[in-house]
């Protein structure tokens, strides 16, 4: 048995990022820590493998996450943006919609309301139409042998 | 209702000639690191806060029934806050990543009392396993 999860943890470790390689991953990291300590020969074959990365290096193994960087960001600042992160992620609702067995009307009424949920929030982009009060401005606006542009021909009356 | 429990730290390594001895390679105390791993597991039940190593080797755990919370309290949120600040003040971290599992009610606080503690966060990332449409989850509860 430790043989195998030995090989299991070699074969995760050889193949690119997949999903054994999460499997393996922790399947290893059971192996490397045990409770009980294993017998010498266990030991042994143990530390020839390469001893595999702890599950937080593996990149994909997340449903959300927030980085700090370089800068030294503040606590309370990093919790509001992962926070933002797991509603943006939805991980909360899908927690809760997998934790019981659904069935088809069940998963009906479910896509349903989020459907509805996803309508209400959008926004109106489209064009606006325009009444019936907007014909006379345009009139105004268009209408030009009223507006008294022009200048009175002739010479300018003298003061005097 | 809460009371201070004594804990036993994480358990060293025994060979096999020195079984018989275990009992004095326990430790009384947690080893003090100065970046680490917080692990936060809010399951619906109770809150489970494990401080490691960046290899992962366990430094120091804390729950919400070892600091004295019991049954339907060791659900609430307060219970995850002390559970948070039990573990981050024993260890004394001073930078650390956080890795959030579960959805329960003690996850939101054990997280904003990390956040307030003074430990430079460098990552947050939520961890919960989600099934890729797994075994069947049990059936509704019908009450």
């Amino acid at each position: 048995m430790c043989a195998a999860a030995a090989a299991a943890a070699t074969a995760g470790i050889i193949s690119p990022p997949t999903p054994s390689l999460l499997w393996a991953n922790t399947r290893a990291t059971f192996v490397s820590f045990p409770r009980r300590s294993p017998p010498t020969t266990s030991l042994l074959s143990a530390s020839s493998a390469p001893a595999p990365a702890p599950p937080s290096a593996n990149p994909k193994y997340h449903n959300a996450k927030v980085n700090a960087g370089d800068e030294e960001v503040d606590g309370e600042e990093l919790l509001q943006r992962f926070r933002r992160e797991v509603a943006r992620a939805g991980v909360m609702e899908e927690i809760r919609w997998r934790r019981r067995h659904e069935d088809a009307r069940d998963k009906r009424k479910r896509k349903a309301r989020s459907a509805a949920r996803r309508f209400r929030r959008r926004h109106f982009k489209g064009p606006y139409p325009f009444g019936d009060e907007q014909e006379p401005k345009e009139g105004i606006m268009e209408d030009d042998k009223h507006d008294n542009w022009e200048l009175p021909g002739g010479e300018l009356p003298s003061y005097r | 209702m809460t009371k201070a429990i004594p804990k036993i730290g994480s358990r060293r390594k025994v060979r096999i000639g020195l079984r018989r001895n275990a009992r004095f390679s326990l430790r009384k105390s947690a080893r003090r690191i100065t970046k680490g791993v917080i692990h936060v597991q809010a399951s619906f039940n109770n809150t489970i806060i494990t401080v490691t190593d960046p290899q992962g080797r366990v430094v120091f755990w804390s729950s919400a029934g070892t600091c004295g919370f019991k049954s339907s309290r060791k659900a609430s949120p307060y219970a995850g806050q002390r559970t948070a600040v039990d573990a981050i003040r024993t260890v004394g971290l001073q930078r650390a990543e956080v890795m959030v599992k579960g959805a329960g009610s003690g996850r939101d606080a054990a997280l904003r009392a990390i956040a307030k503690s003074g430990v430079r966060l460098s990552c947050i990332r939520d961890v919960t396993p989600m099934p890729h449409n797994g075994c069947r989850p049990p059936k509704k509860r019908r009450l």
